[in-house]
C-alpha cells in the first residue's frame, strides 16, 4: 500500500518536482561522465595525470555531501508544503515512521527515474569530456562506446548515498512533528512578511560594514600574511548570512514608508512580493549566495589555469627546441628523425642550428630584475646561463623570424637590437633612449643600439632556455664571434602540433637525448642553478614539451569544473524550484490584480520583474565576492607561474572571470529561462 | 417580443441591466444549466441581495455580471453598455473603475500592509500618490481599520480584513459593489458591524451593493432580495417600510417555501 502511495504521489507530484528531477539528471549525467574518466584506459595512459582519479573521487565526496545537503533542503521544502497532505496521513493512522518511509520511497523514485536519462545524457558527455581531455594533453580520441559499467555503479552508489543522507538529517525533524503542526503549518508559516525595525536596519549596515572590511581584508592584505584573508572570510561570512537576514526590513525602512516611491509605476506588490520572498527564505538566498560565488570562483581559477597553458605554448613559439650546453653541437641525427617524421605531405619540417651566446655585461639583466620586482614578482636566482645579457646573431635571428612566419625586417648590419617579451619592451625602450641622450652610444661587442630597434613577438622566451630569458639582444655577426657561447640550439617548425606520443617518440629514437624537466637542475660551475644538469647531454624542449610539464594543471582545470558545474546547477534549481513552488499564492495574487483591474501586460510585467530580482538577489552579493576572490587567486597563479607579466594581469583576471560568468550565465540563463516560461503559464488560469 | 415604451424607460434608469442571462457548463451531450432567463434591474443606490442554495445558481451569477465569468446567452448592461461584449483591456478598464469586489475569503494580498491592500486599487489607476494616502485614510478612518493600517493581514482579526477588504472596494468610488458571501468567514459580532458599514455605505454615499449571500440575517440588511433556484429567479421580495426584523422573518418564509419546492 505504502509502496502504490509513493508512486501515485511520486506521478501526482510530479510537475512541481520537474526542475528537481531535471537537475538531479544533469547531475547525475556530469557525475556520470567524469566517473567514466576514472575507469577510461586513455585517461589512465596520460603521462603526468595520475592524481586525476584521486581528485575526482574527492570531488565527488564533497559533491556528494552538497548534493545531499541540497537535496535535504529540497525534501524539507516540499515536506512543509505537503504539510497538511501528511497531516491527513497521520489522521487517517499512519505512524511518523511510516511518513519517513513514504517519503524516501518517493524520492528514490524520482532519483530513481532521474538517474536514467541522467547516465544515457552522462555517456554523450563523457565522450565530449574524454575528447576535450585527451586534446589538452596531446593525445588522440577515437570515438568508442560511452557506458562503462563500474562508473554507473559508483554513480548509482553515489546517488544512493545522497539520498540516504538527505532523508537522514529530514527523518528526526518529521518524526518530532506533531499532528497539530502538521495540519496548521501553513498556518504557522503566516508570520508577518517584514518587519523593519532599527535593530535590522543596524544589522543591515553592520553587514555592509563587514562585507566592505571583507572585501578590503581579501584584496589589499593589509597584514601582509595569510591572517588577513582568513578574517577577510570570515567577515564575508558574515555579511552574506547578515545580508540576506536584513536586507529586506532594510528596503523597507527606507522605501516601505514613502509613498511616492511605492505607489508610483506599479512598485507596490513587486517591492512587497520582493521583501516577503528574501525574508522568508533569507538562510536560502544566504546557501544559495555562497554556491555561486564557489562556482564562481572555481571557474574563474579552473579558467585561468587553461588560460596559462594556453598562453605558455602560445609564447613558446618553437616546436621543437634541442639544446645542447657549450660549443655548437652536432644536431645531424636529430634533424634526420624529425625531418623523417615530422614533414607534412606538402610541408617539410623547417628548422635551424644557431648559438646563444653572453657579453659578460649586465645592463639589460638589471632592468630585467628591476621590472620582474616592479611587477609585484619574487627576484628568483638567475640560472647560471642568465646571469649576463645573453645575444644572438643577426643571420640567425633572421632565419628565426622566417622560420615562425614573422615580418622579414631590414636590419642594419652594423647596429645591435633587442627581442624581448612584451612586458620588457617599454623598459628596454627607456634605457636605449637614456644611452642615447648621454651621448654615450650604448653598445655590445662594439656596436651601437638601434634606439627603436625593440621586437616583442612570440620568441620562446617566456620561460628560461629559450632564445634567452625573457630577452635576447640581436648583435651583428661579427660580434658574435668575440663572445662566448652559452649553448646552441636546433629550433624546429612542424607541420602539425604534437601529441606526447610523438615526443616520446623522438626521445626513443635519438640516443643522448633528455627532456629538459622544469623541476629538476644542477649547480652550474659559477655556483648558480643550470637546468643543464647531465654533462654531454642534449635536451628536448619546445612548446609541446614545455605543456606536456604542466600536464598535471589539467587535473585541476577538470575538478574546478566539475565543481563549478554540479554547483550552478544545483543552485539555480533550487531558486527554480523555490519560485516555482509558491505558484498557487502567485496564481492567487493574479487573481486579485484581475478583480482590481490590472491588464493582462501589466501582469505579465510584474511576473517579469519578480522574477529577475528573485534570481538577481543571490548572484550580486556572490559576483561581488567570487571577483575579488578569482582577482586574488589568478594574480598569486601568475606571479608564482610567470615572472613577469605575458599580458597584464587586470587583463588576465578580466578573462577568467569573463568566462567563468559567461558559463554561469549560461546554466544560470537556461534555468531563468524555464523558470519565466512555466511562471507565466501557471498564471494563466480564470479568474 | 418587442419592448414596451414602460420596459425602455425603466431600463434607462436602472444602473444594472440583466437580460434573460443564460449560463452552461460541462460539454455536449453532459450540459448543466446554471442560470436560466434571469431578468432583473437594479437601481443606482439600491442595496440587493440574492439569496438561495448551493449550486442555485448564486455565485455564476454575481461572476457573470462582474465579467469573471462569461454568459452563454442574454444581454447584462451596466449604465447603458453592455459588458458582455468589451475586450480584454476593455473588460480590465471595466472592472478598475466601475466595480468593487468583497469575498468571503477576503482575498487580501498577505504581503502588503492594510494600508497598501486598500491603495491597491488606486495605484493600479496610477492615481498620485499624495491623493491616494489622503483617499486611504479617509476611508480607512470611516470603516474603522485607520490604527491597524499598517499591520499586515496576518496580523488583524477576520472582521478587520473584511473592511479593509470592503474598502478597497469602494476606494475607487465604483458604480457596483459587488459581494459574495461577505460574512461567510466572520463571526456575529463582526458580520453585525461589517452589514452596519455596508448599509451606511449604501445610506449615506449612495452606493450600489450586489450582495450573494444564503444567510438570512446578513440578507436583511438588503432592500430588495432575489431568490434564485435551481439557476431561475423563484421570488423577490422587498423591505420597503418594514423593520429589519420583520423582513428577517419574511426572508425565512420565503427560504421555507424555497425549501418546500412550491411556488410563492
Amino acid at each position: 500500500m505504502l509502496r502504490k502511495l509513493s508512486l501515485r504521489n511520486a506521478k501526482r507530484q510530479f510537475g512541481e518536482y520537474a526542475f528537481f528531477f531535471v537537475t538531479l539528471s544533469w547531475a547525475a549525467a556530469v557525475m556520470y561522465a567524469f566517473h567514466t574518466l576514472l575507469f577510461s584506459d586513455s585517461v589512465r595512459s596520460l603521462p603526468d595525470m595520475e592524481i586525476l582519479p584521486w581528485l575526482i573521487v574527492a570531488v565527488s565526496l564533497v559533491i556528494l555531501l552538497i548534493l545531499g545537503w541540497i537535496v535535504s533542503y529540497m525534501i524539507n521544502y516540499m515536506f512543509r508544503r505537503r504539510s497538511r497532505e501528511f497531516g491527513i496521513y497521520m489522521v487517517s493512522g499512519m505512524a511518523g515512521r511510516k511518513i519517513v518511509t513514504l517519503l524516501f520511497l518517493e524520492n528514490s523514485l524520482i532519483g530513481a527515474a532521474a538517474l536514467g536519462p541522467g547516465i544515457l545524457l552522462g555517456m554523450l558527455f563523457s565522450q565530449l569530456l574524454e575528447a576535450v581531455l585527451l586534446h589538452l594533453c596531446g593525445m588522440p580520441y577515437k570515438l568508442h562506446s560511452g557506458f562503462s559499467l563500474p562508473a554507473v555503479g559508483l554513480t548509482v552508489l553515489y546517488f544512493s548515498g545522497m539520498l540516504l543522507y538527505a532523508v537522514c538529517r529530514n527523518r528526526k525533524w518529521i518524526r518530532r512533528l506533531q499532528l497539530r503542526e502538521l495540519l496548521c503549518y501553513d498556518r504557522e508559516n503566516e508570520k508577518p512578511p517584514v518587519l523593519a525595525g532599527r535593530f535590522a536596519v543596524m544589522s543591515f549596515g553592520i553587514s555592509v560594514l563587514c562585507g566592505v572590511c571583507g572585501f578590503g581584508m581579501v584584496c589589499f592584505q593589509p597584514l601582509g600574511k595569510g591572517y588577513d584573508v582568513l578574517i577577510g572570510f570570515l567577515l564575508l561570512a558574515a555579511f552574506l548570512f547578515g545580508f540576506f537576514r536584513s536586507v529586506a526590513a532594510f528596503l523597507v525602512a527606507r522605501f516601505g514608508e514613502r509613498g511616492d516611491w511605492k505607489y508610483r509605476k506599479q512598485r507596490l506588490v513587486t517591492f512587497r512580493n520582493f521583501t516577503a520572498k528574501i525574508n522568508s527564505s533569507s538562510a536560502a538566498m544566504g546557501m544559495l549566495s555562497v554556491l555561486f560565488m564557489l562556482a564562481i570562483t572555481f571557474g574563474g581559477i579552473g579558467t585561468t589555469i587553461g588560460l596559462i597553458v594556453a598562453k605558455n605554448v602560445e609564447a613558446g613559439a618553437f616546436d621543437i627546441m634541442i639544446l645542447r650546453e657549450g660549443e655548437m653541437g652536432d644536431f645531424s641525427r636529430f634533424a634526420k628523425v624529425i625531418r623523417q617524421d615530422f614533414s607534412g605531405e606538402k610541408t617539410a619540417v623547417r628548422d635551424h642550428v644557431y648559438g646563444i651566446y653572453t657579453n659578460g655585461k649586465s645592463d639589460f639583466r638589471k632592468v630585467h630584475d628591476r621590472t620582474v620586482v616592479e611587477a609585484g614578482r619574487k627576484l628568483n636566482r638567475a640560472y647560471e646561463e642568465f646571469q649576463y645579457d645573453t645575444c644572438m646573431a643577426q643571420s640567425d635571428y633572421r632565419k628565426l623570424r622566417k622560420l615562425l612566419g614573422y615580418e622579414s625586417v631590414q636590419l642594419d648590419p652594423a647596429r645591435c637590437y633587442v627581442h624581448c617579451v612584451p612586458a620588457l619592451a617599454g623598459q628596454f625602450g627607456a634605457l636605449l633612449e637614456e644611452q642615447d641622450s648621454d651621448g654615450t652610444a650604448f653598445k655590445c661587442g662594439g656596436y651601437a643600439f638601434v634606439k627603436e630597434g625593440i621586437f616583442s613577438e612570440p620568441f620562446s622566451q617566456l620561460n628560461d632556455y629559450g632564445n634567452g630569458a625573457g630577452y635576447i639582444l640581436v648583435v651583428p655577426d661579427d660580434a658574435v664571434a668575440q663572445m662566448k657561447m652559452l649553448y646552441s640550439v636546433y629550433a624546429v617548425v612542424t607541420a602539425k602540433p604534437l601529441m606526447t606520443d610523438d615526443l616520446q617518440q623522438i626521445l626513443d629514437a635519438c640516443e643522448g637525448l633528455v627532456r629538459m624537466e622544469w623541476g629538476r637542475a644542477s649547480t652550474g660551475a659559477g655556483g648558480a642553478p643550470t637546468r643543464f644538469y647531465q654533462e654531454d647531454q642534449y635536451y628536448l624542449t619546445g612548446k609541446w614539451l614545455d605543456k606536456s610539464e604542466i600536464q598535471y594543471f589539467y587535473s585541476m582545470l577538470i575538478c574546478l569544473f566539475y565543481l563549478s558545474v554540479i554547483l550552478e546547477i544545483m543552485g539555480a534549481a533550487i531558486l527554480a524550484t523555490q519560485v516555482l513552488g509558491d505558484w498557487k499564492e502567485k496564481q492567487r495574487q493574479d487573481r486579485i490584480l484581475r478583480q482590481l483591474g490590472m491588464r493582462e501586460d501589466k501582469i505579465s510585467r510584474l511576473h517579469d520583474r519578480q522574477l529577475l530580482q528573485i534570481f538577481l538577489l543571490p548572484v550580486v552579493p556572490a559576483l561581488l565576492i567570487s571577483g575579488s576572490l578569482v582577482y586574488i587567486c589568478t594574480k598569486k597563479i601568475l606571479v608564482s607561474f610567470f615572472q613577469l607579466p605575458v599580458t597584464a594581469d587586470s587583463v588576465w583576471i578580466g578573462q577568467s572571470f569573463g568566462i567563468s560568468l559567461a558559463l554561469f550565465a549560461v546554466l544560470y540563463g537556461i534555468y531563468f529561462a524555464a523558470a519565466r516560461i512555466c511562471y507565466g503559464h501557471t498564471g494563466r488560469d480564470d479568474l | 417580443m418587442g419592448q414596451t415604451t414602460g420596459d425602455r424607460n425603466r431600463h434607462r434608469q436602472s444602473l444594472l441591466h440583466v437580460e434573460h442571462i443564460e449560463k452552461y457548463y460541462g460539454s455536449p451531450g453532459a450540459v448543466t444549466k446554471a442560470l436560466d432567463q434571469v431578468s432583473f434591474d437594479v437601481r443606482a443606490g439600491e442595496f440587493i441581495s440574492i439569496m438561495g442554495a448551493s449550486g442555485s445558481g448564486k455565485t455564476t451569477l454575481l461572476n457573470c455580471i462582474s465579467t469573471i465569468d462569461t454568459i452563454s446567452a442574454g444581454a447584462i448592461l451596466l449604465d447603458g453598455r453592455d459588458i458582455t461584449a468589451l475586450s480584454g483591456s476593455e473588460t480590465a478598464a471595466f472592472r478598475r473603475d466601475s466595480l468593487g469586489f468583497v469575498f468571503q475569503d477576503f482575498n487580501l494580498l498577505d504581503t502588503l500592509t492594510l494600508e497598501e491592500n486598500i491603495a491597491l486599487p488606486l495605484t493600479i489607476s496610477e492615481v498620485p500618490p499624495q491623493e491616494i494616502d489622503r483617499r486611504v485614510r479617509r476611508i480607512a478612518e470611516r470603516l474603522r481599520v485607520g490604527d491597524v493600517l499598517r499591520k499586515f493581514p496576518t496580523q488583524v482579526s477576520g472582521g478587520q480584513k473584511q473592511r479593509c477588504a470592503f474598502a478597497r472596494a469602494v476606494i475607487c468610488d465604483p458604480k457596483l459593489i459587488m459581494a459574495d458571501e461577505p460574512t461567510g468567514a466572520l463571526d456575529s459580532n463582526a458580520s453585525r458591524t461589517l452589514l452596519e458599514v455596508m448599509a451606511d455605505f449604501n445610506k449615506d454615499m449612495g452606493a450600489t451593493i450586489l450582495m450573494v449571500t444564503h444567510d438570512a440575517f446578513c440578507a436583511s440588511y438588503a432592500g430588495r432580495i432575489l431568490f434564485l433556484k435551481d439557476g431561475r429567479i423563484f421570488n423577490e421580495i422587498f423591505k420597503g417600510e418594514k423593520t429589519r426584523s420583520t423582513f428577517y422573518h419574511e426572508i425565512l418564509d420565503v427560504l421555507s417555501a424555497l425549501g418546500g419546492d412550491r411556488p410563492c
